[in-house]
């Protein structure tokens, strides 16, 4: 079918981006294998170490996941089937705050919560120890059960009423309406987000780096790290990024096989007809949603008490300041261009879905977000080695630090932009087609339709970007000194108070941004409802 | 006068010279879902035609492939001597009133009449069209704001008011009352001739079929399943 994708113009700046995209991770690799004789170590797949370090980098990621969405599950029920709960849109939002938090800033939550002199440390166990796999899977389920109740919850709102009404009629007992008409509705969703939260976890690096607390406790991820900063074995560090490329590849694959996740939009549609669970049944999800209030609040109210702790003469406010300023600008100028690069990446992935060319969409859209599995730390070393030698890398430094960063980004770029794309070609493709608009034209009827989902997506980029640290320790300087970098300075020296003042800073502009994101979703979540009327007019 | 047209095999009703002016259907053939439909028809230079048929028996595919959105496996298609399968939808000469996702919804009344034309009609131009059609006071409202006839209506006159010169209407009556299904074909057919278009018009309603079109043509079944 005729497509936007037609114009030469378009197509050209498409394959541009997917050039681009693909370049910087071949570069990457390359970088690596050019330098002084890196070669592929297969004798290392077989090496006890490395295979204790890829068994515990599954095992956490495994575990993770199940637990994530475990628990996601009765809250998202709760949210869903008890419209009387209490603050259910000031949760969600804080959901998609905890999802998006700067792990810098939970990591020092959760010490300051738990730590070995953290608030609530003394009414744990006596040998309780926040290092080690209940430290990385407390962080880990903090900033992924958020993401999995509100696809779940959004996915039960998709449910519609006619089934409910038709259980009911049909006199299903509850176990008969979980299975016959809850399960086929999230089923797909809950396999989707179970590979989506293990391949975030697998490749986890901040969180394992800081609540790893030693050998025993390490991914292929931090391995790299240490392969690349301590021993600087390259060959070590380019066998195991191929070992968590490919295997972080082929799951993610399997994700985009199996269609869309249709992840951060609001909680949309009100139904009007629901059915009501048993009163013990909603005790219990009470109990659960309450519970969930708490251990997302927790982590970010420990940081006031540790603030309070801070001398005044020893804050730099001004440094603070200027590292706000500096993270939101290298923030926006990211999610700018990743926006870009997501726009004219999906132009072909829309034409091969309008044209059901399904190999094709699946392989262009593992093309275009394939940075979701890379290793960032290896990207980043080995664009470094590789630029090290050719560019003035104190004067352009923080110009790969943004395009490395709008990279990384796109996963979660597409995946906002995308259902929202589709959607205009599924519903106006043949009407654009028919009606021979220019690209002007287009563009002027194609942004009143996606110009929310594109204002949350940029919130959402700018809220990731503001988050790193793991590309800026390779590229950035100190004197643009971001949030997240000083506090990682603060924290590494032992200056928790002043790490917890910085902290609370960077959550604030977060916070800021998630209302931002969530006005928006709202105003697209308006639009969709109206588009939605066009199906079932008034008859004359 | 009503006709009658295979749609499988090589029985049409309809043999006529791949040099002649107006539309020419010649031996099209479609796979959809599986089945073989195939078609043959003539029309000619401002003829306006009236395709009739039980529903699932190929009427709007047809419409969609001379449009250019469902791809023909082979045959011809010709107007004015020019093969358009091998033009996309958006090079063909072609207007197209679709079922249903006519308008924009998230764009005005007015910015939808406005769209599909190099220099659009003035205010009063559509002003006009709109009041023939009792829909004149809905320009400045959303889509949305609409019921499905008016917005029938609002894309009919778009599409007969565009430069295209074959016009092809898929069940453009179909949510309209009786009185507002009489006034908007007196429309349409007085348009169609007014303007020279040659029309193609699918219709349940033999009404609306006599108040428009020159002929009928009525599809029949012979769909063949293709072996896997």
């Amino acid at each position: 079918m005729t497509h936007i994708s037609d114009s030469r113009w378009l197509k050209s700046a498409a394959v541009v981006a997917y050039s681009l995209v693909i370049l910087i991770t071949t570069l990457a690799f390359y970088g690596l294998i050019g330098f002084d004789g890196a070669h592929l170590q297969v004798g290392l797949l077989t090496d006890p170490y490395i295979l204790q370090i890829l068994s515990f980098s599954l095992k956490q990621a495994g575990l993770s996941a199940l637990l994530s969405v475990a628990l996601a599950l009765p809250v998202a029920r709760a949210l869903h089937f008890m419209p009387q709960l209490v603050a259910k849109k000031a949760f969600l939002s804080l959901c998609l705050l905890s999802f998006v938090m700067p792990t810098l800033v939970l990591i020092t939550g959760l010490v300051s919560l738990m730590g070995r002199t953290g608030l609530i440390t003394p009414i744990l166990p006596n040998d309780w120890n926040l290092y080690g796999l209940n430290g990385i899977l407390i962080a880990h389920i903090y900033l992924n059960t958020p993401l999995a109740i509100r696809v779940l919850s959004q996915q039960m709102a998709h449910i519609p009423d006619t089934s409910w009404r038709l259980a009911r009629q049909l006199r299903f007992s509850r176990w008969q309406q979980f299975t016959h008409v809850e399960w086929p509705a999230i089923k797909p969703s809950l396999l989707m987000l179970l590979g989506f939260i293990f391949v975030l976890c697998f490749n986890s690096f901040a969180v394992v780096l800081a609540l790893g607390g030693g050998p025993g406790s390490t991914t292929l991820e931090v391995a790299i790290y240490q392969a690349l900063k301590y021993d600087f074995n390259l060959s070590e560090a380019l066998t195991l990024a191929w070992l968590q490329f490919t295997l972080a590849g082929l799951i993610f694959a399997l994700i985009a096989r199996m269609g869309k996740l249709n992840w951060l939009s609001a909680d949309t549609s009100s139904q009007r007809w629901q059915p009501v669970l048993g009163r013990r049944s909603q005790h219990l999800h009470r109990i659960f949603y309450y519970l969930s209030w708490g251990a997302l609040l927790l982590p970010l109210l420990a940081l006031l008490p540790t603030v309070s702790e801070a001398k005044l003469s020893n804050i730099d406010l001004p440094g603070l300041l200027q590292a706000a300023f500096f993270s939101l600008l290298l923030g926006f100028a990211a999610a700018i261009l990743a926006m870009l690069l997501a726009w004219l990446l999906l132009i072909p992935i829309r034409r091969a879905s309008l044209n059901r060319l399904e190999n094709q969409r699946v392989v262009l859209q593992w093309l275009a977000t394939h940075t979701l599995v890379a290793p960032a730390m290896v990207l980043s070393t080995g664009l470094y080695i590789l630029l090290l030698p050719r560019i003035d890398l104190d004067h352009w430094g923080m110009c790969w630090l943004i395009f490395i960063n709008s990279v990384l980004l796109l996963p979660f770029v597409i995946a906002q932009l995308k259902p929202r794309l589709l959607q205009f070609d599924l519903q106006y493709g043949r009407l654009s087609a028919n009606l021979k608009l220019s690209i002007s034209d287009h563009f002027s009827v194609i942004w009143p339709f996606i110009r929310s989902v594109t204002k949350g997506s940029f919130a959402l980029a700018l809220l990731l970007a503001l988050g790193d640290v793991a590309v800026f320790s390779i590229f950035g300087n100190n004197t643009f000194a971001t949030l997240p970098w000083l506090i990682y300075g603060y924290a590494g020296s032992y200056r928790m108070a002043e790490a917890a003042l910085a902290s609370l800073l960077l959550l604030a502009i977060c916070a800021l941004l998630v209302f931002i994101f969530e006005r928006h979703q709202k105003t697209q979540t308006a639009t969709s409802a109206s588009d939605k009327m066009t199906r079932t007019p008034k008859n004359d | 006068m009503t006709e009658m047209i295979k749609l499988s095999g090589t029985d049409t009703t309809h043999s006529a010279a791949p040099e002649t002016q107006g539309l020419l259907v010649d031996q099209l053939v479609v796979i959809l879902d599986g089945y073989r439909l195939q078609y043959n028809l003539q029309l000619a230079a401002g003829e306006c035609l009236a395709i009739q048929g039980r529903s699932g028996v190929g009427k709007s595919t047809l419409l969609n492939t001379l449009a250019g959105f469902e791809t023909a496996k082979s045959g011809q298609v010709l107007w004015q001597g020019k093969n358009l399968l091998s033009l996309s939808a958006q090079q063909r000469p072609v207007s197209m009133l679709f079922q249903d996702h006519n308008l924009f919804e998230h764009l005005s009344v007015l910015d939808n009449l406005k769209l599909g034309f190099k220099i659009p009609p003035s205010r009063q131009q559509l002003e006009e069209a709109a009041a023939a059609l009792d829909v004149a006071d809905q320009l400045d409202k959303q889509p949305t704001e609409l019921s499905g006839g008016q917005r029938q209506r609002i894309g009919l006159i778009r599409t007969l008011l565009r430069p295209e010169p074959l016009i092809l209407l898929d069940e453009p009556f179909a949510e309209l009352d009786q009185h507002t299904r009489r006034k908007a074909a007196h429309w349409t057919a007085a348009t169609a001739k007014t303007q020279g278009k040659t029309l193609i018009l699918v219709t349940h309603q033999d009404e609306d079929a006599e108040r428009i079109a020159d002929r009928t043509l009525e599809l029949e079944y012979s769909h063949k399943k293709l072996g896997k």
